[in-house]
């Protein structure tokens, strides 16, 4: 649905994006990248309202800049601090749902639905004025819905929602994504990332850095083996058992609490099959363990960081 | 007769479920492709300055010169034709047309006020809010956009210019049916166009500043500044070149300058559509002998109001952007 070869975009000095090549398709792909990474330029490309300098973006095959063929299909929630405050959510989604071209006849219906989605049907006669933070992403992830996109460039769509709502809109992004579309979210918030996809676009200083699943991605970072934190009464004994492994590279003890153990490994699948064994036949009473490393956010501090 | 089969009242497929159904639904009916696609932004607008009450009140004001011109008139009925001679000053000419332009003259600086609370926040409150990304990730165009928000300005001023006028119209017609009112065929149509070239003036001059500003009230100053400026500045220089023309009863050089501003202008185009000459009170000791003033020429003033429109339009269109661009 998306494509990007070598697209890049600069603001006169100032790099957006610097020779970007990746395809997205149906699915709900993450956009990652820390604060100027160029994440929003990469959006507004893709929604048609910056033309790169170099390269070519097309959507649905077509260039989308000012192409209100591609703007039909597609479902926008910018990332933005509010909007038209005396206005009403439900005239806010009908307006937008009228410039989306959707007729008067089936324009109310089509609120409705949009609106019960987001859970905004009591609070859709209220001004966004007296909306909270929450209410307003409800209405915008609302107008980008309501002409069923095929398309949907979600900005940082979880910003400001209560933790229910995250849930409910996670879910709603999971089954549009499901559905066929093709839904790509841009977030900080890497864990909730995590529970939406495994499917990542990692982009750092303008340039990508990563894309595909975010598990192979992690194997395929030799530089920096897996860490494994295990709670152990006996991690010093444990420590010394588990060094045996040939693939296990270093065991460190925690100085502050000696039953803390740190594994470093290169071969984790191998490591998490061996270590309950290892338990039950030597008896070690392992309370805890965790990978705090085999997780988005590892990713990212290894590829963003360095 | 016979009764159809009775209808299962408590089996579960009948019951409906007290939760509600929250999956997606798609939608498969039409997206049209909109001609008047402006209309939506416009009627926004509108809609959003209709509700305010201090509109309403500004509207109201705005008719007091129409209705202290129908008072007028209404109280010259109860006179006699000298007094209404000495009082309204009528010739025998255009004198409706002239009742009307001296309305409308009175009635500007309120369209301007009117141009300013529904025109000062139109795209400054989009650009505070980034609600630009919104709208041009629609599928409208820029120019759909700046339609929409010139038209939503362009509207509400005209309607307010038009309608006090339409109802003082009325009163004429209905009351100096006799007294030569149908000897002024074209009135109608002047007051349209006289009313047209307020609400296009203003609507260019409040969007074109409200593009380039981030905030309702700074949109405001800067549209209040420089209605108000170039009417300082205009006064100013007529008062030091041209008084004195004015009292020697010649104000054919004068009238020129007095209205280079951005009122005068709107005035000046309006003027030249009424096509009437404004009696004033002029050379000293001679009051009651006023000066006939005639409306400044044309082609000048009619080539600064197109400059005001055309510039606020374009100034717009310029500025109007989705996302901000940082050069250099």
């Amino acid at each position: 649905m998306i494509t990007l070869s070598r697209a890049s975009r600069w603001y006169g000095q100032v790099i957006g994006i610097n020779d970007v090549s990746c395809e997205i398709g149906p699915g709900l792909t993450a956009l990652l990248g820390p604060n100027g990474a160029g994440k929003s330029t990469l959006m507004k490309l893709v929604t048609g309202q910056l033309r790169p300098t170099t390269g070519d973006v097309l959507v649905f095959r077509e260039r989308p800049f000012a192409n209100t063929r591609v703007f039909r299909r597609i479902g926008y929630c910018p990332e933005i601090e509010s909007c038209y405050e005396d206005m009403t959510g439900r005239e806010f989604v009908s307006m937008l749902a009228a410039l989306a071209g959707i007729p008067s006849s089936q324009r109310a219906s089509r609120c409705a639905d949009a609106l019960e989605l987001v859970g905004m049907t009591a609070a859709a006669s209220r001004k966004i004025g007296g909306y909270s933070k929450g209410m307003r992403q409800r209405v915008k992830i609302a107008q980008a819905i309501v002409h069923d996109p095929d398309l949907l460039i979600l900005d940082e769509p979880l910003n400001g929602l209560d933790p229910v709502g995250r849930r409910e809109m996670t879910d709603l992004f999971v089954k549009l994504a499901e559905s066929g579309k093709c839904v790509v979210v841009s977030s900080h918030i890497l864990y909730e990332v995590e529970q939406m996809t495994r499917r990542i676009l990692l982009i750092d200083r303008g340039r990508m850095r990563a894309m595909g699943d975010v598990y192979q991605i992690r194997a395929l970072i030799d530089a920096h083996p897996h860490r494994v934190a295990i709670t152990c009464p006996e991690a010093r004994r444990l420590a010394r058992r588990l060094l045996e492994f040939p693939y296990v590279l270093s065991a460190s003890l925690d100085r502050a609490d000696d039953s803390r153990l740190t594994v470093e490994t290169r071969q984790p699948d191998q490591f998490y099959d061996d270590l309950p064994r290892l338990a039950l036949a030597d008896g070690y009473q392992v309370t805890e363990f965790e990978s705090p490393d085999n997780n988005l956010e590892a990713v990212f501090r290894y590829l963003v960081k360095g | 007769m016979t009764a159809g089969p009775e209808k299962p009242t408590d089996s579960p497929a009948s019951v409906v479920s007290p939760i509600a159904d929250v999956s997606y639904r798609h939608y498969d009916g039409p997206l049209h492709s909109r001609a008047l696609r402006w209309w939506i932004v416009a009627l926004a607008g509108i809609r959003q300055a209709l509700r305010k009450w201090w509109f309403w009140l500004l509207v109201m004001v705005s008719m007091a010169p129409y209705a202290f011109t129908g008072l007028l008139l209404f109280v010259q009925t109860r006179l006699g034709a000298d007094v209404q001679q000495a009082m309204l000053g009528m010739g025998s000419g255009a004198r409706f047309a002239s009742l009307f332009f001296q309305a409308f003259d009175g009635q500007l600086f309120w369209l301007m006020v009117i141009g300013l609370t529904v025109g000062a926040a139109s795209i400054a409150a989009d650009n505070r809010t980034n609600a630009l990304q919104v709208y041009l990730a629609k599928p409208i165009t820029k120019t759909d956009y700046l339609l929409g928000k010139w038209m939503g300005v362009f509207v509400v001023v005209f309607v307010a210019a038009l309608l006090p006028a339409l109802l003082l119209f009325l009163y004429c017609m209905l009351s100096f049916w006799r007294e030569g009112f149908t000897r002024e065929p074209w009135l109608i149509i002047k007051i349209l166009g006289a009313s047209a070239v307020a609400a296009a003036g203003y609507a260019s001059l409040v969007v074109g500043i409200s593009a380039w500003c981030r905030s309702a009230m700074v949109s405001g100053a800067l549209s209040a500044g420089v209605y108000f400026a170039s009417s300082i500045i205009a006064f100013v220089l007529w008062a030091t070149l041209h008084l004195r023309d004015l009292r020697a009863g010649d104000m054919t050089a004068g009238v020129l300058v007095q209205n280079a501003s951005l009122s005068g202008v709107i005035k000046s185009v309006a003027w030249n559509i009424y096509d009437v000459a404004i009696r004033m009170p002029g050379r000293p000791g001679r009051m009651f002998t006023p000066v006939e003033i005639h409306p400044p020429e044309l082609w000048i003033m009619l080539t600064a109001y197109v400059a005001i429109v055309v510039g606020g339009i374009i100034g717009a269109r310029i500025r109007i952007r989705a996302v901000e661009v940082i050069s250099g």
